[in-house]
């Protein structure tokens, strides 16, 4: 599939190059041109005069009449490889006294003695180029106009040269530029194919290796794209690692149960289930079905949580207060199980937030079932419910051992657990999975000391929803 | 088919004869006291919110004092005596017939 139009750094820059350079060359083929006509005249003039001044000073009186002993040389001096005609008179006072007749000389009478004239005019038909002197000759009180025409073909004939060789020059100068252009963006990008080339070889022999590009030959222009590539591949292999990690942590904590399974189901085949050996293997096998249970109940939430589908903006809005306090009904029995006891602190109000209540319930589900699970017989577990001017925040406090400072950074980890004896068992999938959550909602979680040090307090911060849509739900 | 029967450890409640026994002992309960015990052993292990079970001992209709609940609470956990099933009154949450 070609795309119906893609911009192209070469069109854009021999638009932006050639463009301007024709315009250029159109304004100085016009000055050029002006420049030629204007230099072709004046050295042909000159020529022109040339002649004028030879026949001029042939001009005499003899016996009281005019005359001009015309010089061959005179008008050699014009005859070119061109076929200019040339035409010369020789008049005074309008009456002619050698050469062609009827030369056009209006508008040379002006010109006072001694001085020289040019102008375009036609003869015969034909444009001609003039050129006139008048001259004082010795006892006549009138100006002899000594005049000599020439058709123009030579002129035009080396001013089209001139054109055409400027013409050929500035056609090539922006050939040049263009082809330039197009080289420099084929040398400037040569290092973006040999990078596309290295990402082609990658992934073809053994896995994908997701190591940071060479990026030393890549222009500074092109660098932004290409770092945020290698930041992609950075990512990308974090994103694997992670993966990896967590399918053999999973794979392992899904071992030990099972390999308990075994050894007991095993234990009952032989021993029978009557026996209280046995009673105590099956009790061993409920244990360990329990805890696959959880296991795997606790991997799909994070499955969800991890999904970008259940992350789509958020219409609803939902009260904390309630969540809070079904999710702690639900669990408080298993708290007195174990001789904990439960309280409910209430903010005095509704606090609504935007989310998902399912969500929201199985982050407080998972704080809570940790303030049971890590607590200690007579112990206690607190959830409070604040609100204040921006946010909606849910604590919940417990007086079990705590995390001890060195494991706060690592508790959100994945199956990472705090190193106890005589601990409860445990996936450390909890906190990974608040973690997930929180991050999908918008919360922030964090971790205190418990009252008098002991214990621990998660405080779960919800941004408020705003007052309009409160209203209005 | 419910049980007519319900049974939480030595609490049975008869439906059909509309009584509540403890060890098998008959208790001597007032209506709203009878309605109290009623509910929590329905929902026996559980937690029950004051709202709830303001609701269904008094209806939604008739004025009740704020603190009418715990009241007959008090006097439900009189009647059932030291030994018998432990109603926990849980803060903030409400309260649960212990099994």
């Amino acid at each position: 599939m070609i795309p119906t139009w893609r911009p192209s750094l070469r069109r854009a820059l021999l638009t932006n190059l050639v463009a301007p350079a024709i315009v250029l060359a159109v304004f100085l083929g016009i000055g050029g041109m002006v420049l030629i006509q204007r230099v072709v005249e004046t050295t042909h003039d000159r020529l022109l005069d040339g002649s004028v001044l030879a026949i001029a000073e042939r001009v005499g009186v003899e016996d009281g009449e005019l005359t001009v002993d015309l010089p061959q040389v005179a008008l050699g001096m014009l005859e070119s490889q061109s076929h200019d005609s040339i035409y010369y008179s020789v008049t005074y006072l309008g009456e002619l006294i050698t050469g062609y007749k009827n030369l056009p000389l209006t508008g040379f009478d002006r010109l006072k003695a001694g001085e020289t004239g040019h102008r375009d005019g036609s003869y015969r038909g034909k444009p001609v180029r003039i050129g006139v002197q008048a001259r004082q000759v010795y006892g006549r009180p009138g100006l002899v106009l000594v005049a000599v025409a020439e058709t123009v073909q030579a002129r035009h004939a080396v001013e089209r040269e001139m054109l055409i060789g400027l013409a050929v020059l500035e056609a090539g100068l922006i050939g040049l530029i263009a082809c330039l252009g197009w080289y420099a963006v084929d040398r400037g990008l040569r290092p973006l194919g040999e990078l596309k080339r290295e990402i082609d070889a990658r992934g073809v022999h053994g896995g994908p290796n997701l190591s940071p590009l060479d990026l030393s030959r890549v222009p500074q222009e092109a660098l932004a794209p290409a770092l945020a590539v290698n930041s992609l591949l950075q990512r990308l292999d974090l994103a694997i690692e992670l993966v990896r990690r967590f399918t053999a942590d999973a794979s392992h904590q899904m071992r030990t149960p099972l390999a308990i399974l075994r050894t007991h189901l095993d234990l009952v085949r032989r021993l029978g289930s009557e026996t209280p050996a046995g009673q105590s293997a099956l009790d061993e096998v409920d244990g360990a079905i329990n805890r696959l249970e959880r296991l795997l109940r606790q991997l799909v939430t994070l499955a969800r949580a991890d999904e970008q589908n259940i992350a789509q903006p958020v219409a609803e809005n939902v009260d904390l207060n309630e969540i809070a306090f079904n999710v702690l009904s639900e669990r408080a029995p298993q708290a007195f199980a174990r001789d904990i006891d439960v309280q409910f602190d209430r903010f005095d109000g509704r606090a609504m937030i935007p989310g998902n209540s399912v969500l929201i319930g199985e982050l407080l589900a998972n704080l809570i079932d940790n303030a049971i699970r890590y607590n200690r017989a007579g112990g206690m577990v607190l959830v409070r419910t604040i609100v204040d001017a921006t946010i909606a925040r849910v604590e919940v406090e417990d007086t079990g051992p705590g995390i001890p400072e060195a494991h706060l950074a690592r508790v959100f980890e994945r199956f990472y657990r705090i190193p106890m004896t005589n601990g409860p068992e445990g996936s450390g999938l909890g906190l990974a999975i608040v973690k997930a959550l929180s991050d999908r909602l918008g919360a922030e979680i964090v971790l205190f000391p418990g009252p008098g040090g002991r214990g621990l307090r998660v405080s779960a911060s919800f941004p408020l929803a705003r007052r309009d849509s409160e209203r209005s739900s | 088919m419910p049980n007519p029967t319900l049974i939480c450890g030595p609490l049975a409640f008869d439906r059909a004869a509309g009584t509540i026994t403890l060890s098998g002992r008959p208790l001597e309960l007032r209506r709203r006291e009878f309605a109290v015990l009623e509910v929590l052993m329905t929902r026996a292990g559980k937690l029950v919110s004051k709202e709830r079970l303001i609701a269904e001992v008094f209806g939604f209709d008739e004025p009740v004092a704020p603190n009418a609940a715990e009241l007959y609470v008090a006097r439900v956990r009189q009647k059932l005596g030291p030994d018998g099933p432990r109603i926990r009154t849980v803060r903030g949450l409400g309260y649960l017939l212990e099994v």
